[in-house]
Parts: C-alpha cells; structure tokens; sequence
C-alpha cells in the first residue's frame, strides 16, 4: 500500500468532503490511516459517503473490508469509490458524473 | 403503603416561551402564544396560525453533530429537560434506577422532508439519519443519553393523552418502588405542512383563535411544545434536600371504546374518577382542574358533562380553565406542558386563564376563569387528556408537603 494518493481530481474532491463530514482534518486523511485510529465512527462514515453519493450523483454500494468492518483505511475508502465512479462512468456514459447532484433538503 | 411521588423538576418550551419564568409570566398576565406560522411557508394553510415556538435557533443548543441527529422534537424534549434537571444532582442517583418515559412523537419535519425529496424532488437518496431521527423514540433515547441513564426508557403512544399517560406511568413505577427518579412528559413538533394539512382536514382548526368553553369557540389551534416533569420518592428527595415543586397524588386511565374522534361524557368521567380513587380524593377536595378544553364544540360541551357527572354541586364551585387557550394543543406534548401548567398553578397560587372567551354557553357552566389570571391559593388540581381513540388519562396534583 502506497503512502501516498495517486494524482486524480476527484480523489481531492472525495478527501475534501470526508474531512469536512467526519471533522477530521485533512491532511491526516493518508492512505494507510485507519478510520479507527483517526476516530472516525461509522456514524460519520455513513454521512460522508451520503455526502459523496450526493455530490458525484452515484449510488456507492455496501461493501465490508476483510475485518468486517466497512472501511478498514482511509485508501480503501478512496480505492472503493473510484471503482463505483469508473463502473458508473462506462455504464451510462450519457450521464457524466458531475451532473448536478440533487439534493434533499434538510 | 405506596411511596408518594414528588415533583422535583419542571421544564417546558412552548410558544409561551424557553423556560419556566417566561410560562409563569404568561399564566400571570394572560399572554397569547398564538400567531401566524412563520416557520413554514403558509401559501399551501387553509389555516395559517399555530402556537408556535418562535425565535428558536437550533444553533444555540446543539453543536452540529448533534442537529444531524435531532428532530425538532427531540429538540424541544432535550432542552426541556436539561431546565427540569438544573438544579437535581443525578450523581447522587444511581442511574440504573432512573427511567425516562416520554409521549411517542413522530419526528414529523425529518418525515416531511423525506418524502417531499423523494416524491416531489425525485432524489436518488435520503438523508442517512432519517429513520432514527424520525423514530417516535427517539426523544427518549436522547434524554437516556445526554445524562447516561440506564433504568426503564420507552415512548408512550395515546395520541394527544401520551404525555399524560407517561406521567402516570412514570409515577406508578416510582410509587412500586422499581426506580427513584423519572423523567417524563412530552414534546411534538408539529408545525410541518403534512401534519397540519391532515388536521386540516379533520375540519377542527380554528381560523382566528382558540376559546374554549366560550358560546362562540371555532376549533382547536395546534401548537408545538415540550413540558417535562422530574418525579422521585417523596422520601428520597426530602432525604437529599431536593426542592419539592408539588406532588402527583393519583393517576387515572381509560378508554371509551366507542368513537374514534368523538368523545365520550362518561369515558372522561370514568378516568377523572378513577384520578381522584387512586389519591384516595373525595371529589369535593379538588380546588382547580386544568381542562382538556381544546375548545372544539363536542369536547368542552362533553367535558362539561363529565366535570359535572363527578363533582356534582361541586362542579359550580371548581375553577376550570383551558391554558390551550394561550399555548394551543400541543398534542403529544399536550399533557407534559399542562402537567407543569398545572404544578406551577399549585406552586404560585395561580390559575391561568381561558383566554378569548367572549359569550357563555349553558352547555358549558363552568368557572373557567374567563380572560384574565386568578390569584387564589388551591390545594388540589387535575390535569384532563382526552385524546382521539377515545383514550383518557388524568392526573391529581397537590403542593408540597
């Protein structure tokens, strides 16, 4: 596992709205960082990924990491998105992902 | 013999006001709580007017974690609550043997903007707090919370007697000795387009105001509120020099079993009995009754018959007052606001008024202190919830000893 992102725009966009759901700051969001040891209960998780969802207009399905929890690391979060981003991209190319999301109100 | 239940702690919001001073000052003076919504756009109201909590910003009670989490009606329970509990010190109780037993109440602006993003917006998604913020529990999970209590904790469901029942419930369960101290009552947060679109259309809201017990009443006025009461063994609290705000004497329930809107003379009267048996009360030592009075044509007529079917000749001496008149029917909440309504009616020696009563109305001959306060020293009072589904609920309260 790398110790640092690749370069790819929407990994930035990703970070920016785990950093500012989970109130995490952003430049501890690395790779290998565990969302445990960055104190991120899944309560949080589950608000950035509905935050995530919103902003790229993409379902992200329910996944759990080998140790039965959702997410194990920060990189396997970030890796776990992309991976729905490129499916959803080569599905319905005439929907590009940064359609405007629509968003409930609150 | 059974432990008296004291009342230790009062705490309310409501369009009267945060806290018990701004409620007090309201009983004394005889304040209208009752005003145009300005909280939701009204182009939709056939009626636009409600009690309604005004000057209410979130921000200033809860961090921005926490408004993720919280209806506005568990909202309006925790703030109740914390001025109920000010000045008890809970480390002194041993939190296992302290319940929380509050009204059921939908988290009914989480719903509503569920369903508007759903239906009307199309959204791919909802807000991921949406069940539990909506649960009608989740008041008293947050309550449970904020102060890590870990006795009996569950919602109350009676329609607009829960918070009623809640009480009740709570004050049976000290009395049986299975907690010390119970934190009870009820919040609704019921100013949403859905919900007052549906009370709408049950053709019982009032368009100008609410006057119960008056010739000329036109309908209830709904209102969003929480009142909360702290009950404890009378014995416990003197022994930890608890200041005694008034004790809950009796509890009577029941159910008409006949309509499910229209109320029944002697399904109230059966409760309002049963109230007086369990405090061991003759009718004629009640000094003041704070009514359901929401004033609907059917109800104060019936409430009437059922007041006079108890208490007899008596019935011309009480004073019976409907404070929905200043606050509105906060209907889940309903029973906990007029519970502390009908403490601080002990407490101070004031009976609140029925406001906008302008014509008698011989189906309701009752002194229902029309229009302004009354200062007089009483020593016994009830609290009437007669809620849809023909559910009744009434509580006897006295002073402290």
């Amino acid at each position: 596992m790398s110790a640092v992102f690749p370069a790819d725009p929407r990994i930035g966009e990703i970070l920016d709205i785990v950093a500012q759901e989970t109130e995490v700051a952003r430049a501890a969001l690395l790779p290998d960082a565990t969302l445990d040891g960055l104190g991120i209960p899944s309560l949080d998780l589950t608000h950035a990924l509905f935050a995530i969802e919103t902003h790229f207009d993409v379902e992200i399905p329910v996944v759990a990491d080998q140790q039965g929890a959702e997410f194990i690391t920060v990189g396997a979060l970030v890796a776990h998105i992309l991976a729905t981003l490129d499916r959803a991209a080569a599905a319905s190319p005439a929907f590009p992902p940064d359609l405007p999301a629509q968003t409930p109100p609150t | 013999m059974a432990r008296r239940v004291a009342i230790t702690g009062l705490g309310t919001i409501s369009a009267l006001g945060c806290g018990v001073p701004a409620l007090l000052d309201a009983m004394a003076t005889g304040r209208c709580g009752i005003g145009p919504i300005s909280s939701i756009p009204t182009d939709r109201l056939s009626v636009p007017i409600a009690a309604e909590i005004r000057d209410f910003d979130p921000a200033a009670h809860f961090d921005r974690r926490q408004r993720l989490m919280l209806d506005r009606a568990a909202q309006l329970a925790l703030i109740a609550t914390r001025e109920a509990l000010a000045a008890i010190d809970l480390a002194a109780i041993d939190p296992t043997r302290c319940a929380v037993v509050l009204a059921a109440s939908f988290g009914h602006a989480t719903l509503d903007a569920s369903y508007h993003a759903l239906y009307a917006d199309h959204a791919r998604r909802l807000p991921p707090m949406t069940v539990p913020r909506a649960m009608p529990s989740a008041a008293a999970s947050h309550v449970a919370m904020e102060w890590g209590l870990h006795g009996p904790c569950f919602s109350v469901a009676s329609a607009c007697a829960s918070s009623a029942h809640a009480i009740g419930l709570a004050a049976q369960m000290i009395r049986a000795g299975q907690v010390d101290l119970a934190i009870c009552g009820g919040s609704d947060a019921s100013i949403c387009l859905g919900y007052l679109k549906a009370w709408e259309a049950l053709r019982v809201l009032s368009g100008d105001a609410c006057r119960p017990f008056s010739r000329d009443r036109s309908g209830l006025v709904i209102g969003e509120a929480a009142g909360i009461l702290v009950l404890e063994a009378e014995d416990r609290a003197m022994a930890r020099g608890a200041t005694l705000h008034g004790a809950l004497l009796g509890f009577g329930m029941g159910a008409d079993a006949g309509d499910l809107t229209a109320p029944s003379a002697a399904g109230a009267a059966r409760a309002i009995g049963a109230a007086l048996a369990d405090a061991g009360l003759a009718p004629s030592a009640v000094d003041y009754v704070n009514a359901h009075g929401t004033a609907t044509r059917l109800n104060d007529s019936t409430e009437t018959a059922a007041l006079h079917a108890v208490f007899g000749g008596h019935a011309r001496r009480l004073a019976v007052s409907s404070s929905k008149s200043m606050h509105g029917h906060c209907l889940n909440a309903a029973g906990g606001l007029e519970a502390v309504v009908t403490a601080l009616a002990l407490r101070e020696g004031l009976l609140p008024p029925t406001l906008g009563f302008r014509a008698a109305d011989p189906e309701c001959d009752l002194d229902c202190v029309p229009n302004a306060a009354r200062r007089q020293p009483i020593g016994i009072a009830l609290s009437n919830s007669f809620a849809f589904g023909g559910l009744n609920a009434v509580l006897a309260l006295g002073r402290a000893e």
